[in-house]
């Protein structure tokens, strides 16, 4: 192992010392322009034919190159978006004008993710696809993040304006641990959550280069997490991309005043590059985006056990224990009998009374009084973001680079609870060397929960600070008080049912009474007293998150091809990473300190062209973190060539996931069930042994026979997934066509159990719910899982500029056993068709894009809320005019432009409409 | 080429119209077929059903003069009225008239009284007290025996207002009761509930039993027996003590078999060999000394009351220790019952109870025995229904001593009071 360390380092030494050291003579300086709009092209690769020696186009579309060779040199001119052009230079006695035309040529991206190496998107051997900062430009959208959402096979999950979380292959939700999200090379997850927060932390608008995205299984090369995808965001390097860029989106939401009163919309964006000199740049990038978010609506009846539960009839008025989606506060729940039967007791009159009126014979269960989401969070979407980077060039293939990425928002999200993440703050910053070889790259993530809170929570926590539901003592048994709200509920149902009313009657008139003194909704009573404890931690009864949890990671990778091209190309590469969990004991079992966890992992990767038609890629990694097993996860791929620009691919990857730190550390009580985490010593604290658990539907169904379940130790997630595909040019390249199949199987399920212990260590009192607590523990369900699907896309570019694409592509679940809960949630069929044309008009200056996006309604199922969701529909439009005198474009576009509101998610946001006007200077 | 683009364009714009129209319809999330609401009926209420009876334009005038027409007729509400016709109007009106309106008396007279000089406190009263929330027909009420306590429409205590005067209707063959007011005819339907036709009206309580019996001149050994047993048990939570903080609380349910004074006499005399014909002082004085102790007299106190609790929730062992007792819900047949002693029942310790009996005429109960476990005969309940004093609504409680006429089933609103001639003896 020492040797072959030793050889690495002197391999990356002696390739950090190969300078170049000759002398630079001659000079040549030019101005590429757009052959159709004239306006000049930043950006632009100048390369010598022949020579190592090249440059970019600054903002203004110059460019300057110096090398030492003699004239005539011919120089390469290449840009995405226009036709690769060479220039015969005789002379450097004039400044060069260079028009480049426009190209709509299709399949031409580059992309590294697939194989971590550049290749020819069309040679992927795994299904990717790619976005572009020019599709960016042209997509009809308000967000650069939402254009990931109309690719082909693409899932979303949208929590709030900036909260949306993508996914492939299915298992979507708010906040996916199944998905990997990699800025410039860093995993984006917030460290205490497990999961990236959309792009509320990461890259600015301005600064996206490019969007990759992998569908399906990718842990051989990106390590634990990806089972379902990876997606890779890269920024724009100084160097290539310089000048100041500025957007300025000013839109306008909540047009019908549905939710709340029309407000405007702010996106903000500015870029400031500079490239100092051939050796070192720099850059800097900020972002704002401020809106009034929308907000869940969905105040349906819930009928919930535990973490699983379903949407039922009733409303406030008709089901006394309605439990409103997007209401919070009446989770409290509490069976109104138990004082019945004291007073029955007590009263021969009342309980014969009681006894005629069936009011002991089925459960009595009433609810508190909630609040809607709208009656509280009133949420106010912030969303700032501030990066910037130093880029120091050691050699010409060595670039050094110190980045910072800082973010700041406040969004809603649908977890176990409802959450607002408030003043949530997350950094990444990293140290890296990159070369054509090798990579190092050393990162930290910090995350600050800031005012974060629990909503439902918290306005539990309300309602018992301006009345008791019941008074316990300190050992949390039942002392009740007249003052207790469900005393006062209970006594004067009991004497309105006495009065003569009806059941329905008793119970609005009881609720009246039990609310005298409801803080009414907006109320500055309401607002001081919900304040004061969505600021106290959870640890000390409020609903304050303190997560500040941290993530340092190391990793390289180095090429081994310079010395083993003549059998196959090999990576090889090797990571650290290591968690500290820090929520002060309001998340995780960190009340004593924070708790560490290490992963580490290395892989390899093998790729073999054979007789020019065949590439075959044999990559193996191998992960292990402290908790649990070390894991292998092998891929293999083929590329066949069946034609020039025609390629099948073939592939079977494997990816898993270990049990993500909330899962392992997680200690919260949420409604009234406590999620505890799979760490043994869980089982020590809560004494498992002596005071075993027992399975919540056998305690239900029958209190007297409960089964006990033996806490078990969970292993990591696992899935296998085979994939075939075909990506290919026809039509005289203008038409794209992509298309895939794939089939996966899941093992090591990890879920959630609901289990029932006594409060007293009597199993016998099981039967008693004031004397048992409900505790969610994880686990892997033994059953396999299995999913297919397919996708399917078309870009076509039609004569005058115009463009036509499309994609279906379906996600099946097969084989689910009953009574599973597997959080699928993707719909078995969806569709983006999008129509557009890139310039039209005097100097094809104009441009306009199109799309549709539909999918099929499916039963979202996630620990807040299980239900049917409809079809979604939606409409995005642009329009757009190209200023080429002033380097600037002028866009109107809409999201959802009908306004038709939908949901992604049970409990979720309820999206409508957002129109915007933009304008952006230098925007390339 | 332009034919192309032009063809294309028309192609476009069925694709964006196709699209406009679909995107045109997101639908909203399930909604559930709403639960219903209540329907309430139509047609004439309580109240209303009364005044449409001429047999019972008396108590209409009763309804009016309470003022509690409107709430009767509630259609949103379901109620039971305990009712009489005319005729039992006429019995209620002559005692509580004291008299002064014959039963002769012309219809306009009884009227003129109910409308005019029966107050109006003492009307609504009688009202609430005959009603009951809810529809209970007569069939649905339990078995004669201890009887089917309901709450009324008086409520005893305003900070639990389910604590409610019980009403005590039992369904037994061949007749029914109310208290002890026999139930005279079927059911009569209304929109809002059921009115249930009453012998003559069935009078709420005024007073608890404590007021009775420390007024009573020939319970007055009995009063000190049971003022010995609270020896020792005043405090400040309990400044009445125990047993007369519990016959004097409305929220009780007690039956008391009250030894008259000279069944106490005979008892102590026995004991003590102070002559029965001794003063009564002497036999309340020895109640006081030490040659007794307050175990023993506060053991038999508690034996002669039925409180109707229970030390389990146990249907059953409620059925054995019942609440309050009126002669006509007494069984024919010697039936086992425990009493107050039995609160002290412990593991291996059953305390016993007392057997009642009574005889019936028709309706009527003309006998009722009560014996102690070790009692060589039973005691007879002295039966004797007069109610212990006439209502004279609004009257303050009269000075003690008085001599009562009524001995049995004199109801309060926390129990009834028998009077018995022999003290119950459990060993």
């Amino acid at each position: 192992m020492r040797k072959i360390a030793s050889y690495m380092m002197a391999l990356v030494f002696a390739n950090l010392m190969t300078t170049t050291l000759s002398a630079q003579n001659t000079t040549i300086n030019g101005t590429i322009q757009n052959s159709q709009s004239k306006e000049s092209v930043a950006a632009v690769s100048v390369t010598v034919k022949g020579s190592p020696a090249g440059t970019f186009t600054d903002d203004k579309g110059n460019f300057r190159i110096s090398l030492d060779q003699k004239l005539p040199v011919t120089l390469i001119i290449s840009s995405v978006g226009y036709s690769l052009q060479e220039v015969v230079v005789n002379s450097n006695s004039e400044p060069l004008n260079i028009q480049l035309a426009p190209s709509n040529s299709l399949g031409q991206e580059i992309v590294v993710s697939a194989s971590r190496v550049p290749e020819r998107i069309l040679e992927s051997p795994v299904s990717i696809e790619r976005v572009s900062a020019a599709n960016i430009r042209n997509a009809p959208a308000a967000s650069f993040y939402d254009v990931v959402l109309g690719l082909k096979g693409v899932d979303v999950t949208t929590s709030s304006l900036t909260f949306k979380t993508p996914t492939t292959r299915g298992f979507n939700s708010s906040g996916n641990t199944r998905f990997n999200q990699l800025v410039d090379g860093m995993d984006n997850q917030a460290p205490g959550l497990n999961f990236s927060v959309g792009a509320i932390i990461g890259l600015s608008e301005l600064d996206v280069d490019n969007i990759e995205l992998l569908s399906g299984a990718s842990s051989a090369l990106y390590g634990p997490g990806g089972m379902n995808g990876t997606l890779l965001m890269t920024s724009k390097n100084p160097f290539k991309y310089q000048g100041l860029s500025f957007l300025i989106k000013q839109g306008i939401m909540h047009t019908d005043g549905k939710q709340r009163d029309p407000s405007p919309y702010y996106n903000w964006n500015v870029r400031w590059a500079k490239k100092v000199s051939e050796k070192f740049a720099y850059k800097i990038n900020a972002e704002l985006i401020q809106a009034k978010d929308w907000i869940g609506t969905d105040d349906r009846n819930y009928s919930r056990t535990g973490t699983t539960g379903a949407v039922i009839a009733g409303d406030r008025k008709t089901d006394p224990n309605y439990d409103g989606v997007n209401v919070y506060g009446d989770e409290t729940s509490v069976d109104i009998r138990a004082f019945f039967s004291g007073i029955a007791a007590n009263l021969p009159a009342a309980a014969n009374f009681i006894a005629a009126n069936n009011l002991l014979t089925k459960p009595q269960n009433v609810s508190r009084t909630g609040y809607t989401e709208r009656e509280l969070i009133n949420p106010n979407t912030v969303n700032f973001k501030l990066s910037g980077s130093l880029h120091y060039k050691i050699t010409n293939n060595t670039e050094a680079v110190l980045a910072g990425y800082w973010g700041t928002g406040s969004t809603i999200y649908t977890g176990s609870d409802r959450y607002s993440l408030k003043d949530f703050k997350m950094g990444q910053y990293k140290i890296e060397l990159i070369n054509k070889n090798w990579s190092v790259r050393a990162y930290t993530t910090q995350e600050n929960a800031g005012e974060s809170y629990n909503t439902t929570a918290t306005t539990r926590l309300f309602n018992e600070s301006w009345k008791k539901s019941v008074t316990t003592n300190a050992a949390g048994s039942p002392t009740p008080l007249p003052t207790d709200w469900y005393i006062q509920y209970a006594f004067s149902y009991l004497s309105n049912r006495m009065n003569g009313m009806t059941d329905y009657d008793a119970h609005q008139a009881s609720r009246a009474v039990a609310d005298v003194g409801r803080p009414a909704a907006n109320s500055v009573a309401l607002k001081t007293s919900y304040d004061a404890i969505r600021k106290t931690p959870i640890s000390k009864n409020g609903g304050l998150l303190l997560d500040r949890s941290d993530l340092y990671s190391v990793e390289g990778n180095y090429s081994l091809t310079s010395v083993t091209k003549d059998f196959a190309d090999i990576l090889i590469g090797a990571n650290y990473k290591r968690y500290i969990l820090n929520s002060q004991g309001t998340l995780f079992a960190d009340s004593a300190g924070v708790i560490g966890t290490s992963e580490y992992g290395g892989y390899i990767q093998a790729t073999k062209k054979i007789f020019d038609r065949l590439k075959i890629t044999a990559s193996g990694r191998y992960d292990k973190n402290q908790n649990f097993k070390g894991r292998f996860t092998p891929r293999f791929t083929a590329l066949i060539k069946l034609a020039e620009n025609n390629n099948l691919r073939l592939s079977y990857q494997t990816a898993y996931r270990f049990p993500s730190n909330q899962m392992q550390w997680i200690n919260l009580q949420v409604g009234s069930t406590r999620l505890i985490g799979s760490h043994p010593s869980f089982a020590t604290y809560f004494n498992f042994g002596a005071n075993p658990l027992y399975t919540a539907t056998s305690v239900l169904a029958d209190p007297t026979k409960p089964q006990i379940f033996n806490v078990p130790n969970i292993k990591p997630e696992s899935v296998s997934s085979f994939e075939g595909g075909y990506k290919g040019l026809l039509m005289n390249n203008n038409m794209l066509i992509d298309l895939y199949y794939y089939y996966g199987q899941y093992s090591d399920f990890l879920g959630r159990i609901n289990t029932m212990q006594s409060t007293t260590g009597q199993a016998s009192d099981l039967s008693d719910p004031s004397k048992r607590r409900n505790i969610s523990v994880p686990l892997n369900t033994s059953d396999k899982v299995k999913t297919y699907g397919f996708g399917f896309s078309i870009d076509y570019r039609l004569p005058a500029n115009f463009t036509f694409g499309g994609n279906v592509a379906s996600d099946v679940l097969k084989d689910v056993p009953v009574d599973f809960v597997a959080y699928f949630n993707a719909p078995k069929y969806k569709t983006n068709l999008n129509f557009g044309n890139l310039g039209f008009g005097p100097q094809k200056r104009l441009g306009f894009n199109v799309a549709y996006r539909w999918q099929q309604g499916f039963y979202y199922q996630g620990d807040f809320a299980n239900g049917n969701l409809p079809d979604v529909h939606t409409l995005d439009a642009q329009i757009n005019v190209k200023l080429p005198k002033t380097k600037s474009m002028i866009k109107i576009g809409a999201n959802n432009l009908l306004n038709e509101y939908y949901y992604n998610a049970i409990g979720n946001s309820q999206i409508g409409g957002l129109y915007y006007v933009s304008f952006g200077y230098n925007v390339y | 080429m332009i034919n192309i683009i032009n063809r294309l364009r028309g192609a476009y714009l069925v694709i964006l119209c196709g699209i406009v129209f679909i995107t045109s319809c997101n639908k909203e999330l399930e909604q559930f077929t709403p639960i219903a609401t209540p329907v309430y009926p139509t047609g004439n209420g309580i109240a209303a059903t009364i005044a449409a009876n001429a047999n019972y334009s008396f108590y209409n005038a009763l309804i009016t003069r309470a003022g509690l027409a409107p709430s009767l007729n509630d259609l949103t509400k379901t109620f039971t009225l305990f009712a009489t016709d005319n005729a039992g109007m006429k019995v209620f009106v002559n005692a509580a008239s004291g008299g002064a309106v014959p039963l002769a008396a012309p219809d306009a007279t009884f009227l003129g009284f109910i409308s005019g000089s029966l107050p109006v406190a003492s009307a609504q009263a009688i009202i609430q007290y005959n009603t009951i929330g809810q529809k209970f027909t007569s069939a649905s009420f339990g078995s004669a025996f201890p009887n089917y306590p309901l709450p009324s429409q008086i409520v005893l205590d305003p900070s639990q207002p389910f604590v409610r005067m019980p009403i005590f209707p039992a369904k037994g063959t061949p007749y029914s009761y109310v208290n002890t007011i026999p139930i005279t005819g079927a059911d009569i339907a209304a929109a809002n509930g059921v009115i249930i036709p009453t012998f003559t009206i069935v009078a709420p309580p005024q007073r608890v039993m404590w007021e009775r019996i420390n007024t009573d001149a020939d319970l007055t050994i009995f009063k000190a027996a049971i003022a010995r047993a609270d020896s020792g048990t005043i405090t400040a939570k309990e400044p009445l003590g125990v047993l007369v903080g519990a016959l004097s609380n409305g929220g009780a349910n007690f039956t008391v078999f009250a030894p008259t004074n000279l069944a106490m006499k005979q008892l102590l005399s026995a004991l003590t060999g102070i002559p029965v014909a001794a003063p009564d002082a002497n036999f309340i004085g020895f109640l006081a000394s030490n040659f007794i102790s307050t175990r023993l007299v506060k053991g038999i106190v508690v034996y002669h009351i039925f409180d109707g609790r229970s030390n389990t929730l146990s249907a059953a062992v409620i059925t054995k220790r019942p609440g309050r007792v009126f002669t006509n819900n007494i069984p024919a047949a010697d039936s086992v019952n425990r009493t107050l002693l039995s609160s002290a029942d412990s593991i291996g310790i059953t305390y016993p109870g007392v057997a009642i009996s009574a005889t019936y005429s028709g309706l009527l109960v003309i006998a009722a025995k009560v014996k102690g476990n070790v009692n060589p005969t039973a005691s007879n309940i002295i039966i004797n229904f007069t109610p212990d004093i006439l209502p004279s609504y609004g009257s303050t409680p009269p000075a003690s001593p008085i001599t009562y006429v009524g001995t049995s089933d004199q109801n309060y609103v926390n129990g009834i009071i028998h009077k018995i001639d022999q003290v119950l003896r459990p060993q």
